[in-house]
């Protein structure tokens, strides 16, 4: 019954992961760009997300239209009205990375302290966990994995504390000039992390019908969390290859000792007098 | 077991049932239906075709008193009166609880005889409180404009749309305290529907309103409160699956069957 309607939500869903999939790869290129100064792949990612922004302008003309002539109800304008939420997140994800992509630019010509590029690469590691998670929940109708995302979402935005704190220690202006492009990047990443929590807010709304706070479900049992499912919409099972061939180009990335060593002594040097004196390099992009 | 969501609660006035049970001859048809009526309120019964609703409307003004072989068991009140008890009469019961068919009906009569009848019959015999009563019941099913000048007309010779809301003017003037509508907008054209439901939301406020619809937008339009009913196999009786606020039920069901139905994934 009403097959082609479920086609059309799993093409539309497919189409939602496909955006999300582009949005974290490009995320990683953008913040690779910008760490290795490589202006080349900073353009390609802009590019990029003007395409993905098309993207987002022509799933949410279709999920409207869905609207419009389906009549859709329950499970199915929950699908739809889940869909327009995350890819209106998206649309303001591309926007951040391309963002970040830009910066790679404005700050090709600045003295990038290295610890910055530390912390960034660090916090950027948290990042990817977050959105790989939101991704999970989605592909996998999966409230636990929801329900961690406010958890993995702090590290990010205590990393975006630390920028400020490492800011207010500089001294020259040309250190001010530069940390303030590593700064703004960091807000980006930031904002991307806040953007993929809400979109976990809404895989709760999709899947349970309620608006509850990922907060109130940390505490839930399995059993719980199982009890507030309601009805599931078919098209949430199907094209399931299609979509874990999508999603299984995103890298998968840890928050490894290194990484978190690196941000460690990057931290230490911020409450040092003068952190970066002397140590900043002139990169060679 | 049914599923009640933020149901309305036994408040002694208006319909209740407790699992109220019908029979036509030895095929029992509707089983253990327990629920409570809102009063002033608009409550729509959905479900597929032969799951029972409309049965079970009927009931409630005892129209299935008149095919023979019917039975009921359990309880269905009406101001914490069994309407069932010897003591009820059923035309005085169906004064009260009016009813609007599918297909309109109105009398062979003119416009003004098909309205003035049920009072007539209450014995209002004075021509300017007849008048009164014509006019006041035309103009609350919104066809006053349309008819003022043409009382003398007959019903018949009206449009469908029009006939309906005559058919809901002639049942306003002996001043029922529920309206029952089964399917009323499934015969007419889209813009005497629209007139029939806002018709019923300005209707609402003086009376209950109960109507059978297959029209899911329209019980989302109209409805505060909405009742699924469901057989489930072939020669079973049906059910009362889930019942509560409207929009809950349309946001998330929380039985599969009726999720099922509503986005139209049934069978």
């Amino acid at each position: 019954m009403r097959e082609q309607f479920t086609k059309q939500l799993t093409e539309l869903r497919q189409e939602l992961i496909a955006i999300y999939t582009e949005i974290d790869l490009n995320l990683h290129r953008a913040v690779d760009s910008l760490v290795a100064g490589d202006k080349q792949q900073a353009r390609a990612v802009k590019k990029a997300t003007r395409v993905i922004d098309k993207r987002c302008a022509a799933l949410e003309d279709s999920t409207y239209q869905l609207i419009a002539l389906q009549n859709p109800l329950a499970s199915d304008l929950r699908l739809l009205q889940f869909i327009i939420f995350v890819n209106f997140n998206l649309a303001r994800m591309s926007n951040h990375v391309r963002n970040i992509a830009k910066t790679t630019k404005r700050a090709s010509e600045k003295q990038i302290p290295p610890q910055l590029l530390d912390l960034l690469q660090g916090q950027a590691n948290l990042v990817y966990m977050v959105l790989s998670a939101t991704v999970k929940s989605i592909v996998e109708n999966d409230l636990a994995e929801a329900a961690e995302l406010p958890e993995l979402d702090k590290p990010v935005n205590a990393l975006y504390k630390s920028f400020y704190k490492v800011f207010s220690q500089l001294r020259t202006e040309e250190e001010i000039s530069a940390a303030s492009r590593i700064l703004m990047a960091s807000r980006m990443l930031e904002r991307i992390s806040d953007n993929a929590v809400e979109v976990g807010e809404r895989v709760v709304f999709l899947l349970t019908g309620n608006r509850e706070p990922l907060d109130t479900l940390a505490d839930l049992d399995e059993e719980e969390l199982e009890d507030l499912y309601v009805g599931q919409n078919p098209s949430l099972h199907k094209g399931t290859k299609k979509i874990e061939k999508m999603t299984s180009k995103i890298p998968e990335v840890a928050y490894t000792q290194e990484v978190a060593a690196r941000v460690q002594e990057a931290l230490k040097l911020a409450h040092q007098k003068n952190p970066f004196g002397g140590s900043s390099k002139k990169k060679s992009h | 077991m049914t599923k009640y969501r933020k149901a309305p609660k036994d408040t002694g006035k208006g319909f209740s049932t407790k699992d109220f049970n019908f029979w036509y001859g030895d095929f029992h048809a509707l089983t253990g239906v327990t629920m409570n009526i809102a009063q002033n309120k608009i409550t729509s019964f959905i479900g597929p075709s032969g799951c029972g609703k409309s049965t079970f409307l009927r009931c409630m003004n005892r129209m299935n008193d008149l095919i023979e072989g019917t039975h009921e068991e359990g309880l269905m009140t009406l101001d914490e009166q069994d309407i069932y008890a010897p003591s009820v009469d059923p035309v005085d019961l169906r004064r009260r609880v009016g009813m609007i068919f599918q297909q309109p009906n109105p009398f062979p009569k003119s416009i003004y005889d098909n309205v003035a009848f049920g009072p007539r019959l209450q014995g209002v015999t004075s021509k300017s409180d007849l008048d009164d009563i014509v006019e006041e019941s035309l103009r609350r099913a919104n066809l006053w404009k349309e008819v003022s000048h043409q009382l003398g007309k007959n019903g018949l010779a009206l449009s469908g749309g029009q006939q309906q809301r005559l058919c809901i003017a002639r049942v306003l003037a002996v001043q029922p305290d529920v309206l029952l509508m089964d399917e009323p907008c499934s015969a007419i054209d889209p813009t005497s529907v629209q007139k029939v439901e806002d018709l019923m939301v300005e209707l609402a406020p003086e009376m209950t309103i109960i109507i059978v619809t297959h029209n899911m937008q329209q019980a989302g339009r109209v409805s505060d409160y909405m009742a699924f009913f469901l057989q489930e196999k072939a020669g079973e009786p049906a059910t009362l699956i889930e019942y509560g606020v409207t929009k809950d039920i349309f946001a998330n069901p929380k039985d599969q069957r009726t999720e099922d139905y509503i986005t139209g994934r049934f069978g």
